[in-house]
């Protein structure tokens, strides 16, 4: 059994994380529609490199419009007769200290992180039911089981991926369709050199590995949930972080 | 009385049920309780005198903690009154249950602001105080529904979950001045909010829960009391099941 063959929708394509997945799927035989919001420059670039229309489609979509979320599932659907997988890569960070976050701070990276998800997930199960399989996978992040300091937004947003995919997990359980986050530990990522300068110390240093993670690290795991051979996986939070926290 | 005399703490949603039962826990414990509530003000008024015969000292203040300006203005009444304040329980919450597939979007909406950004807005209201003391202790209630998902409660699930997120984060931010975050979450309770589950998912229950019963509200505030005393100072940013034995995560 494996993921050949079948079609998977990517939100966020064009992100770290989203890319290793678009392209990994690709490699593993799937065929991918994936949205992203702005740049459609990498987009090209991986509809260029990865693969040829027959099996990869990037289309220009918010996660915050639900029509659109639905015409992507649409996209997949018409084009294939069949959709087996979601991935959630998407992804918006807006970062405050808690005393000074504004209420609209809060509001949109609620938005987009976990109303996107709940978004694209509605518009996914229903060809899911018909075809009573389906391998749903929601990245959240270590921030909901570990804090992150300016990030009480996105940890919440996070934490909420969480408790959804397992309340969905318990609900189409019965048509075989299987939910589960994996969770990234500390990722290195292309703007990091916006950060603080102790952080890359900082991280590397409470880390049992001894180093970050590379976002094509998190794909295993993803790919592993996905497979056709994961259906007694369901309702699960996998972290991915070097072992930096073994609870 | 525990170091917690003249400490002063606001409950929201305190007019019943759990957090009736933690505001009853607290002025035991002798502080000065807001009993916060959005509309039953009898039911409010009634735990404060409730408060007072037991000898206890509490108000009550109606706000709906889903608006900026009134949490504001609640903190700034508490300030007013008692000058200080160093515990928050963000209890406050509703649940609007149905299946994913059938879940209005204002359902979706009404309990992520009810049971979440009500967190995020009566947090950031009292942080100025409890930083001028150099002190305080934040509890928000979330659920098992959270950490184990329940069936119909995709949208309270991710409140809760979202709630243990948040005071994670918060918890990081605010260690260094002396204020310590934790989160209670308490599995099937014995209030109005399972009133009116079904009854397979009630047989369900009772049978899965290791106890063979749901809690009760006085099996909660205990453990919500002792997480906003002094004595609570190096937990933090900590999730403390009462189930029953029901997950066991």
């Amino acid at each position: 059994m494996s993921i050949n063959d079948q079609v998977a929708i990517v939100t966020g394509g064009t992100g770290a994380v989203g890319r290793e997945v678009v392209s990994g799927l690709i490699q593993r035989g799937a065929r991918v529609v994936f949205c992203y919001r702005q740049r459609d420059d990498l987009a090209e670039e991986m509809c260029d490199t990865i693969a040829d229309e027959q099996r990869l489609i990037a289309i220009k979509a918010d996660v915050r419009d639900a029509e659109a979320m639905n015409s992507l599932v649409e996209v997949a659907v018409r084009r294939w007769e069949r959709l087996d997988m979601l991935i959630t890569a998407h992804s918006a960070v807006n970062n405050a200290p808690v005393a000074d976050m504004t209420l609209e701070q809060w509001n949109d990276v609620m938005d987009v992180m976990l109303r996107g998800v709940t978004r694209i997930t509605r518009a996914v199960l229903r060809p899911m039911q018909k075809a009573r399989y389906g391998r749903i996978i929601t990245i959240t992040g270590y921030q909901p089981l570990a804090g992150g300091l300016t990030q009480a937004n996105y940890a919440a947003a996070l934490g909420g991926i969480i408790g959804f995919s397992k309340s969905l997990a318990r609900e189409v359980a019965p048509w075989g369709i299987t939910v589960n986050s994996v969770a990234p530990g500390l990722i290195s990522r292309p703007h990091m050199s916006s950060f603080d300068p102790s952080y890359i110390p900082w991280a590397t240093n409470i880390v049992p590995l001894k180093r970050l993670g590379a976002p094509a690290e998190i794909t295993p795991a993803i790919f592993m949930l996905a497979n056709p051979e994961a259906g007694y996986i369901t309702g699960q939070v996998l972290p991915v972080d070097g072992g930096w926290r073994m609870v | 009385m525990r170091g917690m005399q003249d400490h002063v703490a606001i409950v929201t949603g305190a007019s019943r049920g759990i957090g009736r039962a933690i505001a009853l826990e607290l002025a035991s414990w002798g502080v000065k309780v807001v009993v916060n509530y959005q509309s039953s003000a009898a039911k409010a008024e009634a735990v404060v005198a409730e408060i007072q015969a037991a000898g206890g000292v509490a108000m009550a203040i109606q706000a709906d903690v889903t608006d900026q300006q009134a949490v504001e203005t609640m903190v700034t009444q508490t300030l007013a009154e008692w000058g200080t304040i160093q515990i928050l329980i963000n209890n406050a919450g509703i649940t609007r249950d149905n299946l994913f597939q059938r879940l209005k979007d204002e359902e979706w909406d009404d309990v992520i602001k009810a049971d979440l950004t009500s967190a995020f807005l009566c947090t950031q209201a009292v942080l100025p105080a409890m930083r001028a003391n150099s002190y305080g202790r934040i509890v928000s209630i979330a659920s098992l529904a959270g950490l184990a998902g329940n069936v119909g409660q995709t949208n309270y699930a991710a409140a809760k979950m979202g709630l243990v997120g948040f005071s994670k984060a918060v918890a990081r931010e605010v260690t260094s001045d002396g204020i310590v975050v934790n989160v209670v979450a308490p599995g099937y309770i014995d209030t109005d909010f399972i009133d009116h589950i079904p009854q397979w998912l009630r047989t369900w229950a009772l049978d899965v829960i290791p106890l063979k019963r749901f809690g009760k509200v006085e099996e909660v505030a205990p453990a919500v009391a002792f997480l906003a005393s002094p004595a609570a100072s190096y937990i933090i940013g900590h999730v403390l099941t009462i189930d029953g034995g029901w997950v066991m995560p």
